[in-house]
């Protein structure tokens, strides 16, 4: 409850900032020439502190993502991008409506002003930052490269922006200075939290890495242990952000971990990794024991813990089985009697990921069922094949399945689906906790 | 929170951004 009132009021505080310095541009400066004139700088007040905030919502401070967790705000960082860059196209078609030509637009030195070259370079960079993010693997651009040009993209979209507003502010109020400084400030903060204070705290917290596994699936499973430190205690289904390369190091992975929480602190750690790009295809099978390893975390609100409820489904696809393999080896190593269904897809049996973890388990433990559903089964399979849809589900699911808390992670097409699949079963939506790791 | 719930909250928040501004907008050139 004290969550759900803690994330409206992130809502309410994310809408005041996003709006404020456009009211008070607005209301509280000088008169605009007309009802246009106001309407094309108040929504390009409101694109402006829209890319500001951005910055905020990536800093993995636990205060802000605490309510959400890290993949819906994540999710809400790259959808309001596209409301601030439509407020910036509609006070483009309003300034250009106004008598402004397109090629003040696209060439910065067009009119020779400060405020025009400025504002030229800011719809540059917005315009990168939007076809690198949204066509990434189309541009075959890889997720490291992607990072750093996006990085450097969205502190050039707001620099630019942001003295593309002064430079137009003939005589601001000194509230409207005051929040353009606080939201700059905010931008500087939050780099300095993520790029400065970060890996500083995680240059004194090494991991060494004990065990370099592979599991079936084009997986590998990574054992660490504390270096010098208490280590660390996580909820089910949580996960760290990973470096290899060093705590300075600009690329960190989100990776989850695939052991029991039921653990001491200081016990050994397990994070699965399918080979998916460059980081988890070369370098992760590289890595010898004794390398030391960096982690930022646990992060995360997908877990039971914040979930409870009469009994649990586990929805898996491919490698997103690892936060849901860590939930029920942590449920059963507490001795929970709650009834646990299992739903592994994979594309073959011998792509099963941690398959014998949950084989053992279901032998053990008779409140698990495990259902493997093969996209290419072998010819003798008896066993589920095809999708998971909801005919599959009904076959497993109890009577009263809607009460139960359903947990869903894989690939993003076999996400929506599940979304679809287990609203058409009448599962309420609130029930329904998904985590994606393939965002861009 | 869903895919779905974050997309809706994003709609009715860039909804709600939209709708204030014309508003000021509107009330300061009235």
């Amino acid at each position: 409850m004290v969550l759900v009132l803690r994330g409206l009021a992130g809502l309410i505080l994310y809408a005041l900032l996003a709006t404020a310095p456009a009211l008070v541009a607005l209301l509280a400066g000088p008169a605009p020439a007309d009802a246009l004139a106001a309407a094309s700088s108040g929504l390009a007040w409101v694109g402006l502190a829209i890319f500001a905030l951005e910055f905020l919502l990536v800093t993995r401070i636990h205060m802000v993502t605490g309510p959400y967790g890290q993949d819906a705000l994540l999710q809400f960082h790259r959808e309001i991008a596209l409301v601030g860059a439509a407020c910036v196209a509609a006070h483009l078609v309003l300034v250009g409506w106004r008598g402004v030509p397109p090629r003040a637009f696209v060439d910065p030195f067009a009119m020779g002003t400060v405020a025009f070259g400025a504002g030229s370079l800011a719809l540059w960079a917005l315009g990168a930052l939007l076809a690198t993010s949204l066509a990434r693997r189309l541009l075959r651009l890889s997720y490291e490269a992607w990072l750093l040009l996006h990085r450097w993209l969205g502190l050039a979209l707001v620099v630019a922006a942001g003295l593309h507003a002064h430079a137009l502010m003939a005589s601001p109020t000194p509230l409207l200075k005051a929040l353009v400084l606080g939201y700059g400030a905010l931008v500087l903060l939050s780099l300095g939290w993520v790029r400065v204070w970060k890996p500083w705290s995680q240059a004194r917290r090494p991991w060494v890495l004990v065990d370099n596994r592979a599991e079936r699936g084009r997986a590998r499973t990574l054992v660490l242990r504390p270096l010098g430190h208490a280590g660390l205690a996580f909820a089910p289904g949580q996960f760290c952000w990973l470096r290899t390369a060093g705590p300075w190091a600009r690329e960190a992975h989100p990776v989850s971990m695939s052991c029991s929480a039921e653990r001491a602190a200081d016990a050994p750690l397990e994070f699965t990794i399918k080979a998916l790009g460059d980081w988890s295809g070369t370098r992760v099978p590289g890595l010898a024991p004794g390398a030391h390893l960096w982690l930022d975390g646990p992060y995360g609100v997908f877990t039971p813990e914040r979930h409870e409820g009469p009994g649990f489904v586990f929805i898996g696809g491919g490698v997103g089985v690892t936060p849901l393999a860590s939930m029920v080896q942590t449920l059963l190593d507490r001795d929970d009697a709650r009834p646990l269904l299992l739903v592994h897809a994979a594309n073959a049996w011998e792509g099963l990921c941690l398959r014998e973890r949950f084989e053992e388990r279901a032998r053990r433990h008779p409140n698990l069922r495990w259902v493997p559903v093969l996209e290419s089964p072998p010819a003798d399979w008896g066993g589920e094949r095809g999708y998971v849809t909801a005919a599959l589900l009904r076959r497993y699911l109890p009577p009263r399945h809607t009460s139960l808390q359903y947990f869903v992670c894989g690939p993003a097409p076999m996400m929506d689906a599940m979304e679809r699949v287990l609203a058409e079963l009448g599962v309420p939506a609130d029930r329904v906790h998904t985590e994606r790791y393939d965002m861009v | 929170m869903t895919h779905r719930l974050v997309r809706r909250v994003v709609l009715v928040l860039g909804a709600l951004f939209v709708a204030l501004v014309l508003l000021a907008a509107w009330l300061r050139a009235a």
